[in-house]
């Protein structure tokens, strides 16, 4: 009688973990974007490899944007 | 995958065995950059099976196993996306779709969607422009969807212009069609305000017959994203929107030709970079360059130098994409030992009798075209191009054999 609870709970906690995992996958990506900003502060000054700066910028909100689907995903599991 | 239509905004939801990074009908993989898209104007009342087939034209990469419309649509449509993909689809109810009796052109404006054009000189025009999406900021400012667009309008044609970000769910390769039929999606939305019964794409030979650009470089009779009896064709056709392609049996010589000969031969442009004309430093002006300068029997003038990186594949040796053109223009072009595609002349070594069969139609790509339109096609073929002999044709069939 206990198994369909256990296995609801089990498939609760895997989502959960998934999601904190997925959080915490933003607050470094959320770290990323912070130091860039600071990145290009300090590079505004001295413009050296904006093409290089643009583009990491670039990819760093297309993971953004990506991670927002996959959250998604996750909330949908759960 | 889950989908729901707001208007023209479409949002899509992953299922458990979606992922980020897909697959395009031509197997080409695809990654995900965002999950909502919008296309303008459409009508609130189309046909559910056609916010359906334009909405499978979005996410179609990143559907593994089923997909859910907020609408019901029709068990013919459902059928179809089983047999061309093995996924579920639903909710199933109602009626499909009746064909309609006006054929449209999806017009880009390229000497493809222009030789098309004049095949059907009263056909109407749908043109696909982009527009930014809110969510993505705009990093590719060269592509000049405005110039495009105006070009379109100053055709003279009946033309209904479909404004969507819809290109910008695609991460890499970089902003895009997810499917190529994505370009249709706003000519689908608008197909019973317009009463469609066929949308004509300016796919050529190369495209439909021999597996041409970033697909396979070999004979493709069941292409699966042009052929009338692919997974895209009888979706089209489920949908009650057929495909027409009125160049697919003709090369990209016989295009560049008819569109150079035609009344919108002013109006014509490939590149999407150039304001003022195309850009002639891209690599797809240099493609076309070549074909054109073949076409008019003259030498390359391109201030392309082999030392750019948009010469680089024609330093290499053979496969390329779009050979056949390659061969055509180096059997044709005065000088080509020098400059950019001399090594890749060296190695093909095509001569003007090995690439004629590219002068003329493919006749299989006329048996094809839906009865409605399929006389027109034949005459103009007939009367301003010519057929294939059998061996010509068997140059198509043997072709990466
Ligand atoms: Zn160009």
């Amino acid at each position: 009688m206990m198994r369909a609870p256990k296995a609801w709970m089990d498939e609760r906690y895997a989502a959960s973990q998934e999601l904190a995992e997925a959080r915490q996958e933003i607050e470094a990506l959320r770290a990323t974007v912070a130091a860039l900003q600071q990145e290009v502060k300090r590079l505004a000054a001295a413009p050296q490899e904006p093409c290089a700066l643009a583009t990491r910028t670039a990819e760093a909100l297309d993971s953004v944007l990506q991670n927002e689907v996959l959250l998604w995903q996750a909330v949908d599991r759960a | 995958m889950r989908v729901t239509w707001n208007g023209g905004t479409l949002t899509f939801r992953l299922d458990a065995e979606d992922e980020i990074t897909g697959q395009a009908a031509d197997g080409y993989p695809v990654k995900l950059r965002t999950n909502s898209c919008t296309v303008h104007g459409v009508p609130a009342d189309a046909h559910p099976d056609l916010f359906a087939v334009a909405a499978w034209s979005i996410v179609a990469p990143w559907t593994r196993r089923r997909i859910v419309f907020d609408r019901a649509i029709s068990a013919e449509l459902a059928a179809a996306l089983h047999e061309g993909w093995g996924v579920e689809a639903g909710p199933v109810s109602g009626t499909p779709r009746r064909t309609g009796s006006v054929l449209a052109i999806s017009y880009s404006g390229g000497a493809d969607s222009v030789a098309a054009a004049t095949i059907h000189p009263d056909a109407p025009f749908v043109h696909f422009r982009r527009v930014p999406h809110p969510r993505v900021p705009n990093r590719w400012t060269h592509y000049r969807s405005d110039v495009l667009a105006k070009l379109a309008g100053r055709t003279g044609r009946e033309l209904t212009v479909v404004d969507s970000d819809l290109e910008f769910t695609l991460a890499e390769p970089r902003p895009g069609y997810p499917e190529h039929h994505a370009v249709a999606a706003g000519a689908l939305l608008l197909a019973d305000r317009m009463d469609l019964g066929g949308l004509a794409f300016g796919y050529e030979l190369g495209s439909r017959w021999l597996g041409g650009d970033r697909y396979l470089l070999r004979y493709t009779p069941d292409n699966p994203m042009w052929a009338p009896h692919g997974a895209w064709g009888r979706l089209f056709a489920a949908a009650g929107v057929h495909i027409v392609l009125p160049v697919g049996g003709v090369s990209e010589a016989v295009t560049m030709r008819l569109a150079l000969e035609s009344p919108l031969k002013d109006v014509v442009r490939w590149c999407l970079r150039g304001v003022d004309g195309p850009c002639r430093t891209c690599g797809k002006c240099l493609y076309k360059e070549l074909i054109q300068a073949a076409v008019e029997r003259r030498p390359l003038d391109t201030p392309i130098t082999v030392k750019r990186p948009v010469a680089r594949k024609w330093q290499e040796p053979p496969p390329y994409g779009g050979q056949e053109m390659i061969e055509y223009g180096c059997a044709r072009v005065p000088g080509i030992e020098e400059g950019v595609f001399g090594k890749a002349a060296g190695h093909l070594r095509a001569t003007e009798e090995s690439t004629a069969w590219l002068d003329r139609c493919y006749p299989p790509a006329l048996a094809e075209i839906p009865s409605p339109w399929r006389d027109t096609v034949e005459k103009f073929m007939i009367d301003n191009v010519g057929l294939m002999t059998p061996a010509q044709a068997r140059r198509v069939e043997e072709w990466g054999a």
